[in-house]
């Protein structure tokens, strides 16, 4: 996670911003407000059958990690879930007045005390003027709102391109704006207009009537969650490249692309106004680059887990690295020799006996070896040539079926177990 | 954004701004590792004047997945006594297992958990098996099966 993104996520608007305002008490508002699994204000909430809220996407997210509600652990299935419509639209509205609450209650001198100076009155009036033009404006456009819907009733004449009409098709108000696109396109379902009765929704829609143009036809249809264990790889496959997703990488991650998927277009079908295909993409973009198969872990903690995981092939990883093992336990020889080095030069000799052309050279590099810890008897440099010399000495020494009976019990031990390996990466963790 | 990141954010912003008493930020560099200092307030004698360690790793699926929560022994912070923390500093609760877990908890409510789930012991021991486990255990801990049957903790 690099600086800046740790930067912009320390911005995101929290409740805890009320704390040092004198309006402490609209954290706790605040906080009601607010998912709490993402802790961010609720985006579509959802309830669930044991009355609890949650964004579509958080519910349906832990849904398919556990069938449980967060918040009390009752059973829960993702087809129970119900829009909270009441909670979006305070959502929306405490949204909307959040920057200028918040605004007014940093200004320092905004409570208006009997020994307050006549300067930080007027600020506190200027506070005052910048809320009130807007609430003004919003009570306005309540009442012309309201008013338009009863004029519709009262009588035809008074049609305005924001009002809407019933089709003559279909029945469906349309906003008039939009019938004849409306009919041209087949009577698509226009879900602000019919489905919501409320005045306050039919109102906002008919003010601000972008969503008729914005959505390309109906709304879309939720998809199943497919049961993985009823599905062979191909046809999985297919699934993935039908929805015109990549379909690389293992068994398991098709899985849980396919997961995410379903997931990501359900939450969009629940909101009121669903994202394009293409956002959903990029969204599931994110999710791979963080979470799927282009999840970039830095090298070592990817390391560690790998090793750690239970179903890790110990055998393969000491087949892979034997060669890298054997040189580290050579290495470690060497240094555990130097210091007593007399009883040990001829060791590696009497072992190495297959291959003859090979082994002659062995004794030398140790003669070398042992001038070399005579010239330095504290070995620190590597030297190029000696770097050399001991590989060639490895290789040789290890390359045949016996290896030197001294370390045939450990690198025996070690194929055995893996662990010996992951014991280091093991142990880190808990005691750096 | 990744949500996990968003989430921590917005945990580590509140947590720099307010704490609930034996609690302590002690480091938060990035979104994946944090070490949290905690004491238990009341007066009991196994834990009296002492600090412990707490470290906290976040996958890319937190909040949706607990964390993974251990105990780190250090030269002032030794591992907590108790009969359901490992002396490796592996803790037994079902909180912090995929079982017991739920989204709404977080780094707080763990916190306050661990603080409770010591001042509420008495007995001055280690899990049965301690010395085998520590020995034998290269599983982390999310991946250890524990079974819960202590209800008193």
């Amino acid at each position: 996670m690099d600086g800046a993104s740790k930067d912009d996520a320390l911005e995101v608007p929290d409740s805890t911003d009320w704390l040092e305002t004198p309006l402490r008490s609209l954290a706790q508002v605040d906080s009601a407000l607010r998912c709490q699994v993402c802790r961010d204000f609720y985006t579509t909430p959802m309830i669930t059958s044991c009355s609890h809220t949650f964004c579509s996407l958080c519910i349906r997210r832990s849904l398919n990690n556990d069938g449980k509600c967060p918040a009390c652990r009752a059973p829960e299935q993702a087809m129970k879930l119900r829009n909270n419509n009441a909670m979006e639209d305070l959502v929306d509205a405490f949204k909307r007045a959040r920057p200028d609450v918040l605004a007014f209650a940093r200004t320092p001198t905004s409570i208006p005390t009997s020994s307050a100076s006549k300067r930080s009155l007027e600020e506190v009036d200027d506070g005052g003027e910048d809320m009130s033009p807007q609430k003004r404006r919003r009570s306005e456009r309540t009442k012309s709102s309201s008013q338009k819907v009863i004029s519709v009733a009262d009588s035809d004449e008074e049609y305005t391109l924001d009002d809407t009409i019933p089709c003559p098709i279909c029945e469906q108000k349309v906003v008039l704006a939009h019938i004849n696109k409306h009919i041209d396109d087949g009577c698509p379902e226009e879900p602000r207009v019919t489905v919501t009765k409320s005045l306050s929704r039919s109102s906002r829609s008919t003010a601000n009537p972008t969503p008729s143009t914005e959505k390309p036809s109906a709304r879309p249809e939720r998809l199943a969650q497919i049961s993985y264990s009823m599905i062979k790889d191909n046809p999985l496959r297919k699934k993935l490249t039908d929805a015109g997703l990549s379909a690389a990488g293992n068994r398991q991650l098709l899985e849980r692309r396919y997961t995410e998927w379903v997931t990501l277009w359900n939450a969009n079908c629940d909101a009121t106004k669903p994202k394009s295909k293409a956002d959903l993409k990029r969204e599931l973009d994110i999710w791979e680059r963080t979470q799927g198969g282009r999840a970039t872990v830095s090298s070592a903690t990817q390391m560690g887990s790998q090793i750690r995981n239970k179903d890790f092939n110990g055998k393969g990883w000491a087949t892979d690295y034997s060669n890298d093992f054997q040189q580290l336990i050579a290495n470690a020889r060497r240094n555990t020799k130097a210091p007593s080095s007399a009883p040990t030069p001829s060791e590696p000799a009497e072992s190495t006996t297959p291959d003859a052309g090979l082994v002659t050279d062995t004794p030398d590099v140790d003669t070398v070896m042992t001038e070399r810890q005579v010239d330095a008897p504290i070995m620190v440099e590597d030297t190029p040539e000696k770097l050399a010399s001991q590989t060639r000495f490895f290789h040789e020494t290890n390359s045949e079926p016996p290896p030197s009976s001294q370390y045939q019990e450990k690198l025996e031990a070690l194929e055995a177990d893996a662990g010996l390996a992951s014991n280091i990466a093991t142990v880190r963790p808990m005691q750096p | 954004m990744a949500f996990a990141t968003k989430r921590l954010g917005k945990e580590l912003k509140k947590l720099h701004e307010s704490l609930p008493p034996g609690i302590e930020l002690v480091s938060a560099e990035d979104f994946q590792d944090w070490l949290l200092d905690i004491r238990v307030l009341d007066a009991n004698p196994l834990y009296l004047n002492q600090t412990y360690r707490l470290k906290f790793k976040f996958s890319a699926q937190y909040p949706i997945e607990p964390p993974e929560v251990v105990f780190v022994n250090t030269k002032d912070r030794p591992i907590p006594m108790h009969p359901h923390i490992y002396s490796n500093g592996i803790i037994c609760l079902d909180l912090l297992g995929s079982q017991g877990w739920t989204p709404i908890q977080n780094v707080e409510s763990i916190c306050m958990s661990l603080q409770s789930m010591l001042t509420g012991n008495s007995k001055n021991e280690r899990p049965e098996g301690d010395q085998q486990f520590v020995a034998n255990n290269r599983r982390r801990p999310r991946d250890i099966d524990f079974y819960y049957h202590d209800n008193t903790v």
